[in-house]
């Protein structure tokens, strides 16, 4: 990409949102993520039962005049486990994507200045998370390590560094012969200020509209580990604990198991419409992730 | 075409060393020894110094690391204390299971994703186009343990067509065994197959784009002859590094689907040796994984080469 066409991309941009407007679908996730940020934020000024004492008699079926997401096996309130639940999931992925963004974002950005050996050794860093099947690598960081949040946060962002480092890398790789560039070595300009004041920008913009497609990875991973057991340790509510909690009542009391399956399907479907969205209106370039 | 092999070699080394030595690394960031771990807290400290001596863990990390390594490049992945079996014995058991549940997902995949994406591409933003396009982003957004909740619920207790639990080998019979395979396989299947589908229209509608299928639209070919005989070949590039990736995802998967299903396969093994800490388990499993992970995807580039000869020289 020459400058100049880098610096028509955003005007052109604002000119495609005016005559089209938002897809519907995206239109929905904006809604429905919106929805569970703000709950997240404020569910503790919410008036819902509390989720650690019981709300009414076990496995109660939803009633819209008692408790309108019913109650789990021991009588605690669906929808206040739902509600809370939506925080841990967010602060989890959020935390561990914006972690994985910057640490796997400068990565790409120091391999494409410094070139060479530290251009292959962040390559052989990257194939070797790769290489490692996430969920296998998670499972064996909770084995040794005890799975608190912390240590979720820190594994979950490792799996995200190589996509991110490949795609810094991939939309900084032609700038680095492009004319501004080499402009400001000419002028002499420090590695940290080429790195950060010419580079950074223009790769920035792909990257973040890609991390909007890694969050809801993110959840479904921290689900399946929190199905599993091994995730977010109980009475913590979790989406997926809650999904676990509920699957050998399946016959009997169906709605616990179905409601969280529900929210984290449309949370995870309302992230996928937006990042898809972002990802078009940003051309990011897929570099084998 | 060697130069390119030579290439993914050089990296294929010390990845695998890497790998190796992040396997290793996990005794370190558990705390106490193994006998401490495996004789319980009431054990005597002479009877913990004598199994960590036995087993060799109070030797220091590299030494342990070099011997460990050195019999796995043998095949023998050591006897784990906590489970007295032998790793590399267990991995050989399990590995069949999973190795047909992915091979099968992989088949059936692909047998879906191909007529599916063709069909879609052909007929841009035509109903059938949309109905696809939708209902791939629609199941890629279930996680594999929602979509197994609700088959379970839907096709095993509602229909009680098959059994929600349980696992039969061949031995016992082809009905029987195919009844215990459809759930695990149509939950991976529907991980995999809108994967490949969305993959696949998208290299399509840009190949659909190219001069060539000008000119043979020009020169009167039908639709479908253009389709399958001149731009699906040249589309295959993404689907075919899709697949190296997609084993990571297998085996991750069949961690959640075969513990829901109790099917006895590899993702089985590994639930069972996390939740009883048996490390030494997880240590073989992570290092074969990994080298079966790499030759994978060396053989998907060899394999892109040939299709795509562009590809010999540049990259």
């Amino acid at each position: 990409m020459s400058a100049t066409t880098a610096a028509a991309v955003p005007r052109q941009a604002k000119r495609r949102n005016r005559s089209h407007r938002l897809p519907l679908g995206a239109l929905f996730g904006v809604a429905w993520f919106g929805l569970m940020v703000v709950v997240a934020l404020t569910v503790q000024w919410l008036p819902i039962h509390d989720i650690a004492t019981p709300a009414g008699p076990s496995n109660l079926s939803p009633q819209w005049a008692r408790e309108v997401l019913g109650t789990d096996e021991v009588g605690r309130s669906v929808l206040s486990r739902i509600l809370y639940g939506a925080r841990t999931s967010l602060a989890i992925g959020l935390a561990a994507t914006l972690l994985g963004m910057v640490v796997g974002g400068l990565m790409g950005l120091f391999s494409v200045y410094f070139k060479g050996t530290v251009s292959w050794l962040v390559d052989i860093l990257a194939t070797t998370v790769l290489a490692i099947p996430s969920l296998l690598f998670l499972l064996a960081i909770v084995l040794a390590l005890e799975p608190s949040i912390p240590v979720l946060i820190w594994s979950l962002s490792v799996i995200t560094i190589p996509p991110f480092m490949r795609l810094a890398r991939a939309n900084a790789l032609s700038q680095m012969s492009s004319e501004y560039v080499e402009a400001a070595q000419v002028m002499g300009a420090s590695a940290g200020r080429i790195i950060f004041k010419e580079l950074l920008p223009n790769a920035a913009l792909p990257v973040i509209s890609y991390a909007v497609l890694v969050l809801p990875s993110l959840i479904v991973v921290e689900g399946s580990l929190s199905f599993l057991g091994f995730g977010v340790q109980p009475p913590t509510p979790s989406w997926g604990g809650m999904i676990a909690l509920a699957r050998p009542k399946l016959t009997t009391a169906p709605w616990g198991a179905f409601i969280p399956c529900a929210v984290l399907f449309l949370t995870v479907y309302s992230l996928n419409q937006i990042g898809d969205h972002l990802r078009v209106r940003f051309d990011v370039r897929d570099s084998n992730l | 075409m060697r130069s390119l092999v030579l290439r993914r070699l050089t990296q294929f080394i010390p990845v695998l060393i890497l790998v190796s030595l992040v396997a290793a690394g996990l005794t370190e960031l558990i705390p106490g020894s193994p006998g401490q771990r495996v004789l319980g807290e009431f054990a005597t400290a002479e009877r913990i110094a004598d199994f960590d001596a036995k087993i060799g863990a109070d030797l220091p990390f590299f030494e342990r690391y070099a011997s460990w390594l050195g019999n796995a490049l043998r095949g023998d992945l050591g006897v784990s204390p906590i489970s007295r079996i032998g790793v590399s014995q267990a991995i050989l058991n399990t590995m069949p299971v999973t190795l047909e549940l992915a091979g099968l997902t992989m088949l059936i995949s692909l047998m879906i994703a191909v007529p599916l994406a063709v069909l879609s591409a052909g007929n841009e933003q035509s109903a059938a186009d949309r109905i696809i396009t939708g209902g791939s982003a629609a199941i890629l957004a279930m996680p594999s343990f929602v979509v197994a909740v609700s088959v379970t619920h839907v096709i095993a207790v509602q229909l009680g067509w098959v059994p929600s639990f349980g696992w039969n080998r061949w031995s016992a019979g082809v009905g029987a065994h195919l009844k215990t395979l459809a759930l695990p396989l149509l939950v991976l299947v529907s991980v995999v197959a809108p994967i490949f589908t969305r993959v696949l229209r998208a290299d399509l509608v840009a190949t659909l784009r190219q001069d060539f299928v000008l000119s043979a639209r020009a020169r009167g070919f039908s639709d479908a002859r253009i389709l399958f005989l001149h731009v699906l070949r040249p589309s295959l590039t993404s689907l075919l590094t899709l697949t190296g990736l997609v084993f990571g995802y297998l085996v991750g998967g069949s961690i959640v689907v075969e513990t829901f299903f109790g099917v006895p396969g590899l993702g089985q093994l590994v639930a069972r040796s996390i939740n009883s800490k048996d490390i030494l388990v997880v240590q073989g499993i992570v290092l074969y994984v990994a080298f079966a992970y790499l030759l994978l995807n060396l053989l998907v580039d060899i394999l892109q080469a040939l299709v795509d000869p562009r590809l010999r020289e540049a990259r």
